[in-house]
């Protein structure tokens, strides 16, 4: 008897379909006097009623497939702390077929606010439900439940001498996906190898496939430079007024084995994403480069873009207020 | 799938853009200009927001560097333009630099705030 492990299909999420788990999105923020923008790669510490339709992203899997992926979230609140959302996704894989990824449920709560720093805590847990997606294009057949941490900091608080470095806002993200416990690891007999002809005495090989799904650490960050910061609050910019709207940014996200490997060969993965966010009053268009950061990442650069739509400015009085309000 | 996503972000864009005046107000500009310098004292500050605001919930504040406040009047909105809110000074500020702290209530109630510095030349 010898026994065979590989990956399963967590690690294969890792090294297929890394870069779609950045195709998730998430909501807005305000604290004092900064807003945080939606971003892609991670969430944000914030918990509004928002919608993006779609989200679209293109990139080179590390086996060479190319992905499509269009996705959407609808994030609603509860109250005006607690929110839920839910997202999905639709994948095109070449060669390899097409079909939806696991549904994603999650909640988040805003824990704590400093207006004069600008920062903002929140936290929060995503679901990603097993076997509701298909599994030709790398949806896992097991749950995984993520904890998270969401932090965002403005640095208007830095002094006069220093105020050209105010329009930067840094958000954050880190969260442990923990596979559904009863298949952490997934063993299973092959005898497709027992032949009877070949082993008369009716003795015969068997391959027993351990099944191994890591605990991954999600982590990522962002680097912001907020252009309508500088002009509502450092100096006025003179030009076009879409340059007033443009908040230029660097996302970076990654996940990290650090639980049951047991000589899968997982390793850290991600994306290094610099682009553009145009921010509308009641909307906001996104786009970025997709930048691996090592071969199991992925293979070439790729693209993500999103439309997003602020339903608390778009439906004040209904669909964009929380269910439980004092207001 | 692809059409059915576009359609529907269609829908909720047209809606977005029918809907534009009701949404956070951001600062657009502002007179005396953000960070900007002023060769004398303006008679009031003037800010306009990407919304219209509602008067009675929103305000501007002044202050020297000293931090020391400077009167004002009332707050008002331009009667040709409620997103520009008007605060009149009640005197002639005297050269220096000063900080303006703004507070916005759109008309669907967000609110919003922020603060700039301006500066009037000797």
């Amino acid at each position: 008897m010898k026994m065979k492990h590989r990956l399963g299909l967590a690690g294969a999420l890792a090294s297929a379909a890394t870069l779609g788990w950045v195709t998730s999105v998430f909501s807005h923020a305000i604290v004092g006097d900064r807003i945080f923008p939606v971003t892609l790669a991670i969430d944000d510490p914030g918990v509004a009623d928002e919608v993006s339709l779609p989200t679209f992203a293109r990139f080179t899997n590390a086996d060479g497939s190319i992905e499509s992926d269009y996705s959407f979230e609808f994030d609603k609140r509860i109250t005006e702390d607690f929110g839920v959302s839910i997202a999905d996704t639709w994948t095109h894989v070449h060669p390899g077929g097409d079909g939806f990824q696991n549904l994603v449920l999650g909640a988040k709560y805003h824990l704590f606010s400093d207006a004069p720093h600008e920062f903002m805590v929140s936290v929060g847990v995503n679901v990603n439900v097993g076997g509701t997606g298909a599994a030709r294009v790398g949806a896992a057949n097991f749950s995984t439940i993520t904890p998270s941490i969401d932090f965002g900091k403005g640095f208007g608080d830095l002094p006069d001498n220093l105020m050209w470095l105010r329009p930067i806002a840094v958000t954050g993200q880190i969260g442990i996906g923990f596979p559904d416990p009863w298949k952490k690891t997934v063993a299973s007999i092959d005898t497709t190898s027992c032949d009877v002809t070949m082993a008369p005495s009716g003795i015969c090989g068997v391959d027993v496939n351990t099944t191994h799904n890591p605990v991954f650490l999600d982590w990522g960050l962002t680097f912001q430079y907020s252009l309508p910061y500088l002009n509502a609050h450092v100096r006025q910019i003179d030009g076009p007024d879409f340059l007033r709207s443009l908040t230029p940014i660097v996302e970076a996200a990654f996940q990290s084995p650090i639980a049951n490997l047991a000589g899968t060969g997982a390793r850290t993965t991600g994306t290094i994403n610099p682009g553009i966010i145009y921010s509308a009053d009641t909307y906001q268009f996104t786009v970025e480069a997709m930048v691996p950061i090592n071969k199991a990442s992925g293979k070439h650069v790729g693209v993500i873009a999103q439309l997003h739509f602020f339903l608390d400015d778009i439906f004040p009085n209904s669909l964009g207020k929380p269910l439980f309000s004092e207001h | 799938m692809k059409r059915a996503m576009l359609s529907a972000a269609t829908l909720l864009l047209a809606t977005g853009l029918s809907s534009a005046a009701m949404a956070h107000a951001v600062l657009v500009k502002a007179v005396p200009p953000v960070g900007g310098t002023v060769s004398a004292s303006p008679a009031d500050i003037r800010i306009t927001f990407s919304e219209g605001v509602e008067p009675r919930f929103s305000k501007i504040s002044v202050a020297a560097a000293d931090g020391r406040a400077i009167d004002t009047g009332a707050a008002a909105v331009d009667p040709a333009n409620p997103a520009i809110l008007i605060v009149p000074l009640k005197t002639a500020l005297q050269p220096g630099s000063y900080k303006v702290s703004w507070h916005a209530v759109s008309v669907d109630t967000h609110s919003t705030q922020g603060n700039f510095s301006f500066t009037v030349k000797p």
